[in-house]
């Protein structure tokens, strides 16, 4: 069991109470595999796909813009049987209907895989800067908040949520074979379904930032020491110290590398 | 690029008006910028890289952000947190970008802001450097409205400079610091504009270095100025704006 297997089952809660409201709920079922994935997509998806920003006037609708809110993160779970593999949510209007709108934003990443573990967080978060990534998607994101735009060009190619979702089950999946299983919440709908969905997110960074700190903890980090180094006497000690753990570290990988062998 | 002094050839034009304090830069800056936008290079990227934000006011534009804050808080963060904190500003610095940007119809706009954090931060700088780069390519073109000279704008802003304007207004101090933007960039990157120099005064420019043109004292413009008006608002006719789309001509751009 992991950690966040609570929090995955109260996003089925938290979906399932929004149906119960009479919000405007999509599913969709896509294809497991990623070559599947990305063949069904409108836009070109992979490195430099969308280089730079889209501005404004280029955009089509913006999600999650400071002002309106946002909220975003990543669970899993050792149990991909928990993860509906392929299953995209979407709750609240969809790219078409919101020409030139600016709509709150909700998205919650889902995955599973017998190997997952606290190791594999620091990954999963990193794959998910994807702001270069999708073709006619910018996407800037900050703690749990995150802040996209669709270009006109992109929208009128019909991209929509489903793509997104597509888009990022292929991208994770490509970039980490130890997902199993994957599914995706997007949620539109308004600023207080939004704000439900930060009432969970808060939960779970805490046990992210734990997870974190564990993960540093292991570096020779202690992330949890507020004083300011620069200033520090003793920065010189620990820099030495830190040199050290990261060759043992070094050496410690080497032989396991050669053990492997 | 140009090996001996790190000018970038033509791309795109990623404009630098540089000068002494008071010559008319700002002024320069908003007329150039509106001739831009009539002339079609849009979308254009003001950056006002004046820490009170001079710019942004003679054009009637405010900024709730700015780069600096955007900085202010990095540096804080990583002091907070570590390396983590670091790490993660870092990853939040495009976030925080484009909010700083302030985005309208054929033009967006970039306040540098007043650093609270005092100290070099050469990092902290560069991390900034390379996120402004990277809106660069969107936009058409580039005009920043410099605080001070070409080394500031390597340092703070963007590497990408195309070509410098130095602003003149006749005097020995204004001509100096033209001399000083001359010796670091070399002259055939730099033009210069006249600005509020008497017609019988015959300006010894550096060699090798163009007169774009000169703009004449204008008492709508001085009007303008003191009320505080947006000068895009001038009349069209306006004396010291056909001065500048003059100089825009000569700037070789469309």
């Amino acid at each position: 069991m992991t950690v966040f297997d609570a929090y995955i089952l109260k996003i089925a809660e938290y979906v399932e109470d929004m149906r119960a409201q009479g919000r405007r709920i999509a599913v969709f079922n896509v294809p497991a595999s990623v070559k599947q994935l990305k063949e069904g997509l409108p836009v070109r998806v992979g490195p430099n796909a969308n280089p730079g920003i889209i501005l404004r006037e280029d955009t089509y609708v913006e999600l999650g813009n400071p002002e309106v809110g946002s909220c975003a993160f990543i669970l899993f779970t050792d149990k991909p049987e928990l993860v509906n593999d392929g299953r995209i949510t979407v709750i609240g209007p969809d790219i078409k209907d919101s020409d030139n709108k600016s709509l709150p934003f909700g998205q919650v990443l889902l995955m599973g895989g017998t190997e997952l573990g606290g190791r594999e967080h620091e990954e999963l978060k990193y794959l998910g800067f994807v702001g270069d990534q999708i073709e006619g998607y910018m996407v800037r994101s900050y703690t749990r908040s995150i802040w996209s735009r669709v270009s006109k060009d992109a929208a009128a190619k019909g991209f929509c949520l489903e793509s997104l979702g597509r888009a990022l089950m292929s991208i994770y999946k490509s970039g980490n074979t130890k997902i199993e299983s994957m599914e995706a919440l997007f949620v539109t709908s308004g600023r207080g379904d939004i704000k439900e969905l930060d009432d969970i997110a808060t939960q779970v960074q805490k046990i992210t930032r734990e997870i974190v700190r564990e993960t540093w903890k292991i570096r020779g980090y202690d992330i949890d020491c507020a004083n300011d180094c620069s200033s520090c006497s003793d920065k010189p000690v620990c820099d030495d110290i830190r040199e050290v753990l990261r060759a043992k570290e070094k050496n410690e990988q080497k032989g396991e590398e050669s053990y492997n062998v | 690029m140009c090996e001996e002094c790190g000018i970038h050839e033509y791309e795109k034009p990623v404009i630098a008006v540089c000068g002494k304090g008071g010559v008319g830069k700002t002024v320069f800056s908003a007329l150039l910028s509106k001739v831009l936008l009539e002339e079609g290079l849009k979308p254009l990227l003001l950056v006002d890289a004046d820490p009170v934000g001079g710019l942004m006011s003679a054009i009637g534009e405010y900024a709730v952000d700015t780069l600096a804050g955007v900085r202010d808080r990095f540096i804080s963060e990583a002091r907070r947190g570590g390396k983590t904190g670091a790490g993660e500003a870092a990853d939040q610095l495009d976030y925080f970008i484009l909010k700083a940007l302030v985005e309208r119809q054929n033009y967006s706009l970039l306040a540098m802001g007043h650093n609270e954090e005092k100290g070099c931060f050469c990092p902290a700088n560069k991390l900034l450097k390379n996120a402004i780069d990277g809106l660069i390519p969107v936009f058409k073109g580039v005009l920043i409205d410099a605080e001070a000279g070409i080394e500031q704008i390597n340092r703070d802003i963007t590497g990408r400079v195309t070509r410098v304007i130095a602003v003149v207004d006749g005097s020995k101090r204004s001509m100096d610091t033209l001399a000083m933007v001359v010796n670091l960039v070399g002259s055939s990157h730099v033009s210069v504009v006249a600005n509020r120099v008497l017609t019988e005064v015959v300006l010894q420019l550096p060699e090798g270095v163009d007169l774009l043109g000169s703009i004449p004292e204008n008492d709508v413009l001085r009007q303008f100025d003191r009320e505080g008006r947006p000068l895009w608002q001038l009349p069209p006719e306006n004396e010291a704006l056909t001065a500048v789309r003059g100089i825009a001509k000569a700037l070789v751009l469309f």
